[in-house]
């Protein structure tokens, strides 16, 4: 067993946008039920001693927290490099210089699209035009910062458009991310999934920005997987690098975990980090290779990709032992090529306030 | 790219830092991520203070390396920095 690297520490479900492709799980927690300020902070503490290095405060949106400046405090006196993932709504300058002051390590700023209508629409509401404001506030000042961008069906065509932005902005680092289906992607697949010429197009897009930005702007990439031949080594394999903490305090070996049927999770109430990671049936349910099934288990490349998605073997092919359905070695990989045939067909429907209608945007928690 | 001569100097970009931590050694942490370093790595990356140039990189490293010339440590550091340079975790500014 390796010792974690990361905590991704969802503070809150609560969130100013309703993006049709959120991560969150489509049940959300209730604002009532959240972590209050001093178990975060132990938390922390206790990560800090596991081996913990990386914490991701995250959400929803984690501004939404009033009591943010004293997370990151308690997460920079526990010696963990502090990244925050937001949306910047809510965002001031003068929170900002708090939060450098704090001892935040680095900003993430996410962008739905290019141009506002596009935007704005994915997101379900008009934030599009702050979330340029507030990057002129972020590059002034002595922080790292990236920008992410989500892209899909609907606005993979504007990415040449979305590295300039970024670029505008003065990010040091661009996360291009093409969405995965889980959560709320997942209700919109049919309206996300992009065609092969679109993907091959990013990749291209992606190529040449990269060589022209050496140096200047960094460019992480994530493809969609149901297109590859191999699935992707999901969390860097069950159990081995991460811990995420839902708003109430369940720990969970990924973003999705929740949806595995016959799975239990332990809360941070009631244990600690450290026997969580060790012992719990929620970490140690997939590590390793003994559950693995065929081809997996006498493939090669187990070690390469940890036998890929236990939610996307679960999600696609019902059977959350089995080869993640992606892989093109995978008994049930017809399931996925199906939904590629499927949806591709589909007309592009454009992403703009005439469509919202169409599309499924993610709720708040109840408070 | 940058062309780096002996003179250039290396500097950390914002938010990059190195860390010796008691469990996982020596990395390099960065915006959401980190870089475990080698020995020779670590020495490099703990003398990369934003001030001294390669070339007195070089110099100080040839104390522990004394069968090499200093030469190829200047173009050792060199490939070792230009890694960290293309993942925007070095910036490079010339001395004068």
């Amino acid at each position: 067993m390796t010792a974690p690297i990361a905590l991704i520490a969802e503070l809150t479900h609560r969130c100013p946008l309703q993006c049709v492709y959120c991560s969150n799980p489509i049940e959300l927690e209730s604002t009532a039920n959240e972590l209050p300020t001093e178990v975060w902070t132990e938390v922390f503490r206790q990560a800090s001693e596991i081996g913990i290095m990386q914490l991701h405060l995250t959400g929803g949106e984690p501004l939404a927290r009033t009591d943010l400046l004293q997370l990151i405090q308690s997460a920079h006196a526990s010696g963990l490099y502090t990244n925050l993932i937001t949306s910047g709504i809510g965002l001031t300058a003068e929170r900002l210089d708090t939060f450098i002051q704090g001892g935040l390590d680095h900003l993430q700023l996410s962008l739905q699209g290019a141009t506002q209508d596009i935007a704005d629409s994915i997101a379900g509401v008009t934030a599009h035009a702050r979330k340029l404001t507030i990057a002129k506030e972020i590059s002034k000042r002595k922080i790292a910062f990236t920008v992410n961008a989500v892209i899909h069906k609907a606005n993979c065509d504007e990415l040449p458009s979305i590295i300039s932005l970024a670029e505008q902005m003065g990010a040091h680092k661009l996360e291009i991310a093409h969405v995965q289906y889980y959560g709320w992607a997942l209700v919109n697949r049919e309206f996300l999934l992009p065609t092969r010429e679109q993907l091959d197009g990013s990749v291209e897009t992606v190529r040449l920005a990269r060589e022209r930005l050496v140096g200047k702007m960094r460019i992480e990439f994530v493809v969609p997987d149901y297109y590859a031949k191999f699935p992707k080594a999901c969390m860097g394999g069950w159990g081995r690098s991460t811990i995420l903490i839902t708003p109430t305090g369940e720990a969970w070996p990924c973003h999705a975990a929740g949806v595995l049927p016959g799975l239990s999770f332990e809360n941070v109430r009631e244990h600690s980090l450290k026997s969580i990671w060790e012992e719990s049936v929620g970490f140690t349910r997939f590590r390793g290779e003994q559950w693995m099934t065929e081809p997996c288990k006498s493939c090669d490349r187990r070690t390469l990709d940890f036998a890929g998605c236990r939610c996307q073997a679960w999600l696609i092919a019902q059977d959350s032992s089995a080869t993640d359905p992606v892989c093109s070695l995978s008994a049930q990989h017809h399931l996925v090529t199906q939904v590629l045939t499927e949806t591709v067909a589909l007309e592009l429907i454009p992403m703009n306030s005439k469509t919202k209608h169409l599309w499924t945007y993610r709720e708040n928690p109840r408070t | 790219m940058n062309l780096i001569t002996p003179d250039t100097v290396p500097v950390f970009c914002l938010g990059c830092r190195l860390q010796t931590h008691p469990i996982h050694g020596n990395v390099m942490l960065v915006p959401e991520g980190m870089i475990r370093l080698n020995e020779t790595g670590a020495k490099i990356a703990g003398l990369c203070n934003g001030e001294r140039s390669i070339a007195q990189i070089a110099t100080l490293l040839h104390q522990d390396y004394p069968d090499k010339t200093e030469e190829s440590i200047v173009m050792e550091v060199g490939v070792f920095l230009d890694r960290l340079h293309v993942k925007r975790i070095v910036n490079y500014s010339h001395s004068t």
